[in-house]
């Protein structure tokens, strides 16, 4: 942006007969009672709607003030929220600068860590607003961003989450003081009507000629009855409140997405879920034979023999795998091979269960601390 | 994870594996806490008759020696009672020949088991008298409820009332029952630590045949180590035998398999071989009895013969077979084994004879030595019925006849 544009759309407000004029085909409000003037982010020059629509509209063309360098597209120009040009720069850098530096207070150790952070999104800020040092500023702000993508747009997600739990709840807050006013308006309606009623059931009583001590004493009656009533009422309008208040505290809290957790130090990112593994990582190695896909069978005994089996397609067609008969037979014949009793148990002749005189007492010895209830075994 | 890691993760290697000396330590000490506890259960029964006898107004001295007559030794002055009691051979002995019973009676019919069911009631039996002796529980009624157990532990369930009909068929009488088979089983889990899985040789020499047979045809997968082709080993083979062919070395190789079978199927599951030793080392060693020549070619394959292995492991194996060879068929010495009978008989814990009683008294609501305290059998009857009215209130309580009549 060239000096001269930046005086320009730095200029402090404009004297008000100038608001109304587009400076760039000079017609003004008094023609065109409906003109709008658009701002383009690119250098904040404001220009009449038609302005934009006819110089933009075969495609990017540069900006038509004296003296300003920057080419714009007719999809960026939009309304000026704010009277002062550079007030609207300043919110939209700060806007860009937060969506990307969103993160919160509960991500770090301390409160200190987190100030820290945002003195340093702070400076990246201010060097953006006032222009100092620009593009090392933007390759840091585009580095940043490229490397945090995932926990940028992680929270970006919990924040919108949020907000719309915000708007959940003033919603709901909005609805019960609507409710409450009815009520109580729908109340005092009814009061009025039954005082009326009393009165005008006095009247008639009176004029049909009964004791007027006795009539007082009546209406009285039912005036405590009304009281007593009312009183009762309000218990239950209490009541029934409470259990409003508390259905919708429910309903606020009762969505599992909107689940939020305070205190969340070190986000650690659940590991990406593997394969199942029976054997918890377990490798069986053989050691002792390789394993082929078949054997004979040569004059094994019959019920030992697989041959009438392989023969037998019922056997089969089920997916009983004759490889799983080699491969745990030949296990067991070399399971234990190697493992020489009078070697090893030696070794272990530490271990408090070997060697105790009963089954009691070495069961005792294994558990340790004797949660199974055994009966003395002699 | 290798083979013997497997085998390291059994309970068979982690409880039931010991050295000899180990083995011959454990016996003896729990056959000096049951000779202990035998006597000491005799005197507090001796006292309790005698009490009970005083209390009836008879002369004591006469009673007690009326009650003890037949306990051999006579009376001491003190009272203690000479009692001889079972030495440990005596009741290894009768251990076993109860489970050579247990050999005849599993495979027979009606509902015959399969051999490795049998051995594993066999091996229950081994592993319950490790921790009890006879003394205690008479190992008849523990082989009749190991040889059920393994019906359910081994996936072999027939069911108990037709076990109950086997044992009663094999018997020719009517004495078994449900109650009788069932008493001692919660005994015998708890004695066997609640593991009940017993690795056996049967299917680890089920293997060794396939390869030997894979060896002897030329298809044999070599190990790294081994630097032979297929067919060298197969022409090893072949020398073996006399008429130098393919068919005649097979035809040794199952002979040698049916002879190496039939010693896993008596000596290996009569003798201590399976507390000793591992699965692979028994089938070996029945091999090595069986075929000498041949398990040596087979073992060439599997471990080189310079590694450190080969000589520890072959010493194990004859130590192994000698272990094997130690018992026989037909060396039963039956007047030996009734006499240790007898003695038994005498020598039995009065404690725990009964079973059965033992077993009910454990049960709610049953007969305590024949009969249930009163006290007891009402308290326990009011709890129950409070309990079940509590339960109607609960769930509504039954409906009222009245909407019955409209």
């Amino acid at each position: 942006m060239s000096k001269q544009a930046q005086n320009n759309s730095a200029s402090a407000r404009r004297p008000p007969e100038e608001d109304e004029i587009c400076r760039v085909c000079k017609s003004s409000r008094y023609l065109n009672p409906n003109m709008k003037f658009l701002v383009n982010p690119e250098c904040y020059h404001e220009m009449c709607e038609s302005c934009a629509d006819r110089i933009f509209a075969s495609g990017p063309a540069p900006c038509p003030y004296a003296g300003c360098t920057k080419t714009l597209r007719r999809n960026k120009f939009r309304k000026q929220t704010f009277a002062d040009l550079k007030v609207e720069r300043e919110v939209d850098i700060r806007k860009r600068v937060n969506a990307i530096f969103n993160k919160r207070e509960d991500e770090f150790n301390s409160l200190r860590d987190y100030n820290n952070y945002l003195n340093e999104v702070e400076d990246l800020t201010f060097n953006l607003i006032n222009k100092v040092d620009i593009e090392k500023t933007e390759r840091k702000l585009l580095s940043y961003a490229e490397a945090n993508r995932r926990a940028i747009s992680q929270n970006d997600v919990r924040a919108s989450k949020e907000s719309q739990r915000l708007a959940a709840e003033e919603r709901l807050k909005k609805e019960q003081a609507i409710q409450r006013r009815e009520a109580a308006q729908r109340e005092l309606d009814e009061e009025r009507r039954v005082r009326a009623e009393g009165k005008a059931d006095v009247i008639h009583k009176l004029a049909s000629g009964e004791s007027a001590t006795k009539v007082a004493k009546e209406a009285k009656k039912t005036v405590l009855k009304r009281t007593l009533f009312k009183q009762q009422a309000e218990v239950d309008k209490q009541a029934r409140l409470e259990a409003a208040a508390a259905a919708s505290e429910a309903t606020l809290n009762g969505d599992g997405d909107d689940l939020v957790f305070a205190g969340l130090k070190q986000h650690v990112e659940a590991a990406p879920l593997r394969p199942y593994d029976a054997y918890g990582g377990l490798a069986f190695e053989r050691k002792m034979s390789n394993l082929q896909n078949s054997y004979d069978d040569g004059a094994l005994p019959r019920h030992e023999n697989l041959y009438y089996l392989k023969q037998d397609p019922r056997a089969m067609a089920g997916g009983y795998n004759i490889k799983e008969v080699y491969s745990q037979v030949l296990c067991e014949a070399f399971a234990g091979l190697g493992v020489f009793l009078s070697d090893e148990l030696g070794e272990k002749a530490g271990a408090a269960t070997r060697g105790t005189g009963t089954a009691g007492a070495a069961v005792a010895a294994a558990t340790g601390s004797g949660d199974v209830q055994m009966m003395d075994a002699f | 994870m290798n083979e013997d890691d497997i085998y390291r993760a059994s309970t068979q290697y982690r409880l039931w594996s010991f050295t000899p000396e180990k083995l011959a330590a454990l016996r003896s000490s729990t056959n000096a806490l049951a000779t202990e506890r035998v006597k000491a259960a005799k005197k507090r029964v001796r006292l309790a008759r005698a009490q009970q006898l005083s209390s009836e107004k008879s002369a004591p001295s006469g009673d007690v020696d009326a009650n003890t007559p037949k306990n051999g030794g006579g009376t001491a002055e003190d009272g203690n009672e000479v009692i001889d009691c079972l030495t440990v051979e005596e009741e290894l002995k009768i251990i076993a020949y109860y489970c050579q019973q247990c050999l005849s009676i599993g495979p027979a019919e009606p509902h015959p088991m399969p051999s490795s069911v049998v051995g594993s009631a066999i091996q229950f039996i081994k592993r319950f008298y490790l921790s009890n002796s006879p003394m205690t529980y008479h190992p008849k009624d523990v082989m009749i409820a190991a040889l059920f157990l393994v019906t359910k532990t081994d996936n072999f369930y027939i069911g108990l009332d037709k076990y109950v009909d086997k044992i009663n068929t094999i018997t020719g009488n009517k004495k078994m029952t449900r109650e009788k088979v069932l008493a001692p089983e919660f005994l015998l889990t708890q004695a066997l630590r609640f593991t009940f899985d017993v690795k056996h040789p049967f299917k680890g020499i089920r293997g060794a045949y396939y390869e030997m047979l894979a060896m002897i045809r030329g298809k044999y997968a070599l190990l790294p180590f081994d630097e032979r082709t297929p067919d060298q080993v197969a022409e090893q083979f072949i020398d073996l035998s006399d008429a130098k062919s393919k068919a005649a070395t097979e035809a040794r190789l199952s002979k040698a398999y049916n002879t190496a079978q039939e010693t896993l199927n008596f000596s290996a599951l009569l003798t201590d071989a399976y507390l000793l030793y591992t699965p692979p080392q028994i089938y070996l060693a029945a091999l090595l009895l069986a075929d000498e020549p041949l398990t040596l070619l087979f073992l060439d394959a599997k471990i080189p013969s310079s590694a450190p292995l080969k000589p520890k492991l072959l010493a194990t194996l004859r130590a192994c077979a000698n272990v094997l060879t130690s018992i026989n068929a037909h060396d039963v010495d039956r007047a030996d084994l009734v006499r240790i009978d007898k003695k038994l008989h005498l020598c039995r814990n009065p404690e725990k004879k009964n079973l059965v009683n033992l077993n009910k008294a454990q049960k709610r609501d049953e007969l305590v030595e024949g009969k249930l305290d009163d006290n007891v059998a009402k308290k326990r009857r009011m709890e129950r019925e409070k309990n079940e009215r509590e339960g109607d209130a609960l769930f509504g309580g039954a409906l009222p006849a009245a909407t019955k009549t409209k």
